[in-house]
């Protein structure tokens, strides 16, 4: 809360400028000779400016395919770049920890607890004789105990496999972690056990988040900041309540109106025709000018500029509408 | 400093006491679950038997396997000689005990050098990808293309009869399947969360292929090296049978029933016998193996 | 009311199913009632493993060889779904009763063009199966140029056109009752919004009754007239959506709703404390009862019957002492 009046420019945590990344697929010699298929490239991050300042989260919301994924973990350093560079602390370089979507797959089943967390201990350069105290430690702080220490993943539930990967992360003592749709693949009462958990951690050792999520509650839930992804870029990035309350690009606005909320009948929705473009080929100019219903001539012709609303400091928009 | 040390030593120890009794309760399981399976607890029985039979072979067979007595040449079963003796005058049962010793080591050794070669090539080959995968596939394939057996009599027509040249030369093709197994494995094991979370940790290329894929991808290896143990006892004897397997001094069960074959109307016995020792034995281990997929992998139908 | 002139086209009395599992048996739905009538929708909302799902199927007699309804009661337009032969059953899916799934992905052939396995569905359906029907039945659910698509596979179309293709299969037969098993769960939130618009369409203009099974409470809210939550195989409470929402009487319903980010600032998530309940254990009193904020002492050992009151039902002996005013009662709830 603090961030919001310190007006001080500050060196961001963790920077991205102009990153993209794109992935090629191949086809092997006989589909292409026999099926004429080409090469193909998946522009998954297609040029992203955005930053997270200790202490914040920073909620990445957008659909599926939009590249929000990807983003986090070229920032983790699980993908090299293909173009432009990620800061960490200030120095260029990735950094931080992850914590992963589906708590199924994200352990590794032959390792007990006391291994995975073992591998990050040692990693972490803990001496042996330590490593037991500490994932003890661990355990304790995301809520489950000592016994658990010699279990494999599998006599877990879901909900206590994510504490196990979030103990994971933490072993590591981050400043920055990215949490890839932490909560999708649990319950709802387990979620907000999780959420619970991420903010306690947050308020405890100031680490920063990169929030991933699809659920826009989850998301306006935790964030300080949040920025909407499209087909591999930003569309709107601003602080929580402005960009919820005052969405400027007609993509969140449509974003935002097609949540289903607890209670509130649907009005005045805005219906978005059509489905996403392939980020194979993605449209020229604005990426949703395929979608958008005030699309004027230079939409489809130049890449909108990012745009600081007036009065609004922090809510940026990259949209013709506003120039 | 010497405090912190054996302390370290002492967690340490602690550590691989851990590791080995998780280790012996995971084999305890599988011990005890597959000796729920019948058949596979007849196979293991009868295996063990013959491997017994073959290590203790000195002690146990009642003659030397070569011990030549030309006065009793063709002696029907029963008798002074169990099984019958030989066209020589040699004890079958002897040669039979002594032959299983061949059988089972040409199973054993050819399997193991194919799981850990095409093991090997299989982890590396599926973790990086590339030009190094592209080659090693293109030659499984051709590799694949060739008849087993018509392989195998070609590389034992070029290197000469001997027992390491019969493994060679069954090695040199059996690792193909390992290999495509461990590579597949490794393919669906690579992208999942758990190996981009040792990667975000820090771990590197052999670390994470050794100590996060490979336990996963382990289990098929085991399973198929048994069952293929099978395969390569009938290789040895259809070689040794053609006479280009096992030199003709060291008995083995495929030139026992070469032996044999040419006096089939008047002594049965002389091929009878190992027919039914080879085919007890290749039957068991099939379904010890079977049952071990049961066990460890029942979600590998069919190979 | 309104509601007492409609027919009734599905009722389930006492449902009880058990899987068999390595584990022993497993009782996922334990002595379920419902009731649905003419032109409404139901919500059947609860979390994985609360029996939502094990109902829907028993009711369409889709249940794996592994499930046995094993008492219990299903009526769907007045016939008893338990008496019906295979072949019957066949019929009665195809004509009384339609179901669209979660992953229409796996529903669909892979391998076969849109167009043959509209046709092929039809006609096992017995209903004529012209290309003009197939173009008429892809307009009506909102596909563009439905001739072209007729010529694609699958994979060519996206997951919200590949559900509307699966909506379209279902309405072909003019069924009096939808079954909806997570339709929107794998799909984006835009996507989502339009394919609930569209069932709901499909309600209003037809009168088609439908049972949405989900475990998101905001997606039900929005979208049915009744809801019915579930734990452990039991509904807890059952009424008016806008009621049951604005004024929760069970201990769990008021827990899950606590549990759902507001979209307001400050206000704190209440998770509901432990894991959810094991089906495969018995209990004589409250399933809820080890995770209850509201608990007493006789809550374990006392079977709790589920209690008409007006227009709603719940399912807990508390009801009446309960102070609601702590978790959620008084908050705005909109809908004015």
């Amino acid at each position: 809360m603090s961030l919001k009046s310190n007006g001080q420019p500050r060196v961001p945590l963790v920077q991205t400028v102009g990153l993209k990344r794109y992935f090629h697929s191949k086809p092997g010699i006989l589909a292409r000779a026999l099926a004429g298929e080409k090469e193909r490239t998946v522009k998954a991050v297609d040029g992203v400016d955005l930053f997270v300042h200790e202490g914040e989260t920073l909620g990445l919301v957008g659909e599926s395919g939009c590249g929000k994924s990807t983003l986090g973990r070229v920032i983790v350093g699980l993908y090299p770049p293909t173009a432009g560079e990620v800061f960490y602390e200030g120095r260029p370089g990735t950094g931080g920890q992850m914590i992963f979507q589906n708590p199924y797959a994200s352990l590794n089943p032959r390792h007990t607890v006391r291994q995975i967390l073992g591998v990050a201990l040692e990693k972490r350069g803990v001496p042996l004789e330590n490593r037991e105290e500490e994932s003890i430690r661990l355990l304790e702080r995301v809520g489950l105990a000592a016994h658990h220490l010699d279990q494999y993943p599998r006599q877990f539930s879901g909900g206590q496999r994510q504490r196990i990967g979030i103990a994971r992360a933490l072993a590591m003592r981050p400043r920055f972690i990215v949490a890839d749709e932490p909560v999708s693949a649990l319950d709802v009462s387990v979620q907000a056990q999780i959420l619970n958990l991420l903010e306690g951690l947050q308020e405890e050792t100031g680490v920063s988040f990169l929030l991933i999520s699809h659920d826009l509650g989850v998301v306006h839930h935790m964030s300080h900041r949040v920025a909407v992804m499209y087909l591999g870029r930003i569309a709107e990035t601003g602080p929580t309540e402005s960009l919820f309350e005052n969405p400027a690009h007609p993509y969140t606005r449509a974003l935002l109106s097609a949540i289903p909320r607890l209670g509130k009948t649907r009005s005045g929705r805005i219906r978005l025709e059509g489905s996403v473009p392939s980020a194979v080929d993605p449209p020229p100019g604005c990426r949703f000018q395929t979608r958008c219903r005030h699309r004027k001539d230079i939409c489809a012709a130049v890449d909108p500029p990012a745009v600081e609303l007036r009065g609004d400091p922090g809510h940026v928009v990259w949209c013709h509408l506003h120039t | 400093m010497i405090r912190g040390l054996s302390a370290g030593a002492s967690a340490r120890r602690k550590l691989l006491l851990l590791r080995l009794s998780l280790w012996a309760e995971s084999a305890a399981t599988t011990a005890r679950r597959l000796s729920r399976n019948k058949a596979a607890v007849l196979g293991g029985i009868v295996v063990l038997i013959i491997a017994l039979a073959a290590v203790f072979a000195d002690d146990i067979a009642p003659y030397e396997p070569d011990d030549m007595n030309l006065a009793d040449r063709f002696s029907p079963p029963g008798g002074k000689y169990l099984l019958g003796a030989d066209h020589l005058g040699r004890d079958v049962l002897s040669r039979l005990i002594h032959g299983a010793r061949v059988s089972i080591l040409v199973g054993i050794i050819t399997v193991t050098i194919s799981i850990i070669i095409g093991g090997t090539l299989g982890v590396l080959a599926g973790y990086y990808g590339g030009t190094f995968d592209a080659v090693l596939s293109r030659l499984t394939e051709v590799l694949l293309a060739f008849p087993y057996l018509i392989f195998a009599i070609g590389a034992m027509a070029m290197l000469g009869p001997g027992f390491w040249n019969l493994v060679w030369a069954l090695c040199f093709k059996a690792w193909v399947e390992f290999f495509r197994l461990a590579r597949a494995g490794v393919l669906s094991e690579k992208t999942k969360e758990y190996v981009e979370a040792a990667r975000v940790l820090g771990r590197s290329d052999f670390e994470i292929m050794c100590f996060e894929i490979l336990p996963n991808v382990v289990n098929p290896l085991v399973v198929v090296g048994t069952l293929r143990m099978g395969t390569m006892m009938v290789m040895e004897a259809s070689l040794s049978f053609l006479g280009i397997g096992i030199p003709p001094r060291i008995p083995t069960w495929g030139s026992m029933i070469q032996d044999g074959y040419r006096f089939i109307l008047n002594a049965w016995w002389l091929s009878a016998f190992p027919g039914i020792a080879l085919v007890a034995l290749v039957l068991s281990v099939n379904l010890l193996g079977e049952g071990l997929r049961e066990v460890l992998d029942p979600d590998l139908q069919s190979f | 009311m309104v509601r007492a002139h409609k027919e009734e086209v599905l009722s389930v009395e006492g449902l009880e199913v058990v899987y068999k599992t390595e584990r022993g048996p497993v009782r996922a739905v334990r002595g379920v009632d419902l009731s649905v009538r003419e032109g409404e929708i139901l919500g059947l909302v609860g979390e994985s493993g609360c029996g939502k799902s094990a109902t829907l199927l028993s009711i369409m007699g889709l249940l794996p060889p592994t499930g046995r309804i094993v008492a219990g009661k299903i009526r769907v337009g007045g016939v008893d779904v338990m008496a019906l032969s295979k072949k019957e059953l066949r019929s009665l899916r195809g004509n009384t009763v339609a179901m669209v799934f979660q992953d229409p992905m796996s529903s669909l052939n892979p391998a076969h063009k849109i167009g043959a396995q509209m046709r092929e569905a039809l006609e096992v359906h017995g209903q004529p199966y012209s290309k003009d029907i197939l173009v008429r039945l892809l307009q009506e659910v909102g596909i563009p140029s439905p001739e072209t698509v007729l010529g694609y596979y699958p994979h060519q179309l996206s997951g919200g056109m590949q559900q509307r293709v699966m909506i379209a299969i279902a309405l072909s037969c003019r069924p009096r009752l939808i079954l909806a098993d997570e339709p929107t769960t794998a799909l984006d939130v835009t996507i989502e919004a339009q394919i609930l618009d569209l069932l709901r369409q499909i309600n209003r203009e037809r009168g088609t009754a439908i049972v949405l099974v989900t475990h998101n409470l905001a997606v039900a809210s929005q979208f049915c007239d009744r809801i019915a939550v579930m734990y452990a195989g039991q509904i807890v409470e059952e009424g008016n959506v806008n009621e049951v929402l604005s004024n929760p009487l069970h201990p769990y319903t008021q827990g899950l709703i606590g549990c759902i980010p507001r979209f307001q600032k400050g206000v704190p998530l209440t998770p509901i404390p432990g894991q959810v309940a094991d089906l495969s254990e018995d209990f004589v009193g409250c399933a809820f009862y080890p995770r209850c904020r509201k608990r007493d002492a006789s809550c374990a050992t006392s079977p709790q019957e589920l209690v008409h009151t007006g227009t709603r039902r719940v399912r807990c002996h508390r009801y009446g002492y309960v102070e609601y005013t702590e978790t959620v009662a008084g908050q705005d709830w909109g809908n004015e």
